[in-house]
């Protein structure tokens, strides 16, 4: 609803103020090379500063902080207009809370009583029980969402260990028994499945003591309880993984995951946080880390990460054919690398294509080194900056800059799809001189039409990304290499650096549709790969294989996140022997340093069932790239992807 | 008990026997709220184009939480026998 301000000053900043980095970006999107926008959707709050102090709290210490700039000589027009955001829209919160306590008091149903109890502690201080925490939660939550125009991308820096000390007081001051606590839960996580956004509500479970033990506690056990017997998919489930996780938690997860009722990604500890120490993070702040959004890794209260543009890579390719030409944009968007037949060597087709890579990567960085300036101009962080006390203590927006790791992330979409496609070229174009590259085009041209026997001998190649083919995995390695080499560590806009991410969201459908046909065999339209995983029906290898060719991609390389989807077939999985299977996977992939891993468990016969009787499939999910959805509510078209997996598995 | 309110609470952001389009962010239209309690969203999406001329030459964050406060100040809000957790109209 609070869009007004928002909509006014986004236009206001790009119209008037960058209307040529607009254009840019416009051009970007439309062309399908790159998806780009202005992202508002990443935020953490400091959950433990918001349950320690509450709403009132925060609006206190805000103004304690602007009295001693105020005092200090240094609270500037800027900074009294920072504090003066924060102490309206705090005051606005802790009036709209005394609205609904005494709306409460008019009401005589059996909750009631309860709920203004709640909301009359909780406008006056911080909350005092698990109930109470449970409410400023989701009231920030909804507040941030619909009137600050903030996502939150976590519910607690890990729901467990953020409300475990309310739970434990719970129980041992009788305020509730452990059957109420589970109650509370059920209403509490439901909110999120009701409210049924398609990327799905994170929020992560567990991690490591700075003593090497584990943070899962009973808290934690409960949340997946209440979770598994509601059988919902959202809020989706970031669970941290370690050598030291319970096995009985790691066999909890696994059975959710094998029977399908679940959402929940496992994020492994040592990759991401030798990640996070890759752009200056301590060992205490990795080891703290939030996972926000779908596995993304960010300082706990200290980081700021945006995405900047989903770059398609294997447009780098298509430019390559096209000397840089863009058919939808009409003009030329990409680099002159040279007409095809100039090309002579695969050397020269290489090169080429790194240069129509390099030029997107720099193109995307360089329209969010002028936009980036402006966040807090269109969208200043009221709600959020008042959480971060090193923003307050600074008295700046703590979304621009006020944090100490002010990041944007780069993302790696299509990345298998790339080195399939080079892979493709090199193969059929260059060793073994099955096409001439110009008839190549031309079959791409065509969508393959009249060149099915060429499709065919290409599929089957077995130089694809996640076979762990040797060349191919070189190949991987070095793209891989390359792209991070590109982006990482280099200065944003805001004081902090831009991060590598191989993360596709939507993009790998949206991108897809958008891209015409590509070497590897691929028809215009189809998806491209997501994440880190393979294209679709081309790993063939096994898992193992698939496992070994993603880990050449070197995940930690990817600052921000990296994630690979794993299929397994139902009987793989089955009994207790399938949970060690799983466990094998998962902590072969940790322990070189994978980051996270999403499970997929299902088989053709069952998708193939679902898809003709849907009305009896009701509850059927799909992981698709960092959430789940109800299979039903897939496109026969993304339905047939998931088939087309599953007969490969 | 919260298996007799679940059915209700689906119902809490959005309808859901009528067409929810998942990617539309905050777009709630669930059961109807007691009207007493604050404005249509079409009364406060005038009220608050209205606020803005008057605001709109105010640094960005405190003109942002003006509107803010004016959306909270007048939104329908709702406890509902079936929830312990708030409803916002927004």
């Amino acid at each position: 609803m609070q869009r007004v301000t928002f909509d006014k000053w986004y236009n206001e900043i790009f119209l008037t103020k960058i209307p040529q980095v607009s254009e840019k970006m416009r051009e970007m999107n439309e062309s399908g090379a790159v998806t780009i926008w202005a992202d508002f959707d990443h935020v953490v709050p400091d959950w433990d500063a918001v349950l320690k102090l509450g709403f009132a709290g925060l609006l206190k210490r805000a103004c304690d902080f602007k009295n001693r700039h105020m005092q200090n000589g240094t609270l500037t027009e800027e900074k009294a207009a920072f504090f003066d955001g924060i102490i309206t829209e705090y005051e606005a919160v802790i009036a709209i809370i005394d609205r609904l306590y005494k709306y409460a008091l008019t009401k005589t149903h059996s909750k009631a009583s309860k709920i203004a109890e709640c909301l009359k502690n909780i406008r006056d201080g911080a909350p005092n029980n698990i109930y109470e925490a449970m409410q400023v939660i989701y009231i920030y939550f909804m507040i941030s969402e619909c009137f600050d125009i903030y996502q939150v991308r976590s519910l607690g820096n890990g729901l467990d260990n953020t409300l475990w000390s309310f739970y434990i007081n719970d129980l041992k001051n009788n305020t509730y028994t452990v059957e109420e606590i589970k109650e509370l839960f059920r209403y509490f996580l439901f909110q999120w499945q009701a409210i049924g956004n398609y990327w799905g509500q994170p929020l992560y479970l567990g991690g490591t003591n700075k003593d090497g033990s584990t943070k899962y506690n009973e808290l934690s056990y409960l949340i997946l309880d209440v979770y598994d017997e509601m059988g919902i998919y959202n809020p989706k489930i970031q669970v941290k993984i370690n050598e030291n996780t319970p096995e009985r938690f790691l066999f909890k997860i696994f059975d959710m995951i094998r029977c399908s009722h679940n959402s929940i990604v496992c994020c492994c500890e040592p990759g991401m946080m030798r990640a996070v120490m890759n752009y200056g993070a301590t060992y205490d702040e990795a080891l703290n880390m939030d996972i926000r959004g779908c596995y993304e890794t960010g300082v706990r209260a200290n980081e700021v990460s945006t995405g900047t543009g989903y770059i398609n890579s294997v447009c780098a390719v298509l430019y390559v054919f096209s000397d840089g030409y863009d058919k939808k944009l009409k003009k030329q968007f990409g680099l002159k690398t040279g007409r095809l037949e100039e090309l002579k060597t695969f050397e020269d087709f290489y090169a080429a294509v790194l240069k129509q890579w390099e030029n997107l990567i720099n193109m995307t960085m360089n329209a969010a080194l002028e936009y980036e300036k402006y966040l807090s101009v269109i969208n200043p962080s009221n709600m959020y900056s008042a959480t971060i006390e090193g923003a307050l203590e600074k008295g700046v927006d703590a979304y621009q800059c006020g944090v100490k790791f002010n990041n944007s992330a780069v993302l790696n979409c299509g990345f298998a799809s790339l080195v399939d496609s080079v892979m493709a070229v090199k193969e059929f174009v260059y060793d073994k001189k099955i096409v001439d590259i110009t008839e190549l085009a031309a079959a791409l041209e065509n969508n393959w039409k009249n060149y099915d026997e060429l499709n065919v001998k290409i599929r089957k190649s077995p130089h694809k990304y996640g076979n762990n083919d040797y060349e191919t995995d070189l190949y991987t390695r070095a793209m891989s290499a390359f792209f991070t080499s590109k982006v990482n560590n280099r200065p944003n806009a805001r004081g902090g650096v831009f991060k590598a991410v191989m993360h596709s969201a939507m993009q790998f459908v949206e991108q897809g549709r958008a891209t015409g046909a590509t070497p590897d065999g691929r028809f215009a339209g189809d998806e491209l790969s997501k994440n880190a995983s393979p294209s679709v029906g081309m790993d063939k290898n096994g898992v193992t294989a698939l496992i070994n060719s993603a880990l050449t991609t070197v995940p930690s390389s990817y600052f921000e996140s990296h994630c690979l989807d794993i299929m397994l077939h139902s009987s793989a999985v089955c009994g207790e022997e399938g949970l060690y299977v799983m466990k094998s996977l998962l902590f072969s992939y940790m322990q070189r340093c994978g980051q996270s891993m999403q499970f997929n468990v299902f088989d053709v016969k069952t998708l193939k069932k679902a898809q003709e009787n849907p009305e009896k499939y009701k509850n059927l999910q799909v992981r698709v790239c960092g959430w789940n959805v109800l299979w039903n509510n897939l496109s026969r078209e993304e339905q047939n992807a998931y088939i087309k997996r599953a007969e490969n598995i | 008990m919260f298996k007799d309110d679940r059915a209700f609470i689906e119902n809490k952001y959005h309808k859901t026997d009528e067409f929810f389009d998942p990617y539309k962010r905050m777009s709630y239209h669930g059961y109807p709220y007691d009207k007493t309690t604050g404005m249509e969203d079409s009364e406060i999406q005038k009220g608050l184009n209205d606020l803005y001329e008057q605001i709109k030459f105010l640094p960005h964050p405190k003109a942002k939480a003006v509107c803010a406060k004016y959306v909270l100040e007048n939104t329908m809000i709702d406890v509902n026998e079936h929830d312990f957790f708030v409803g916002f109209g927004a």
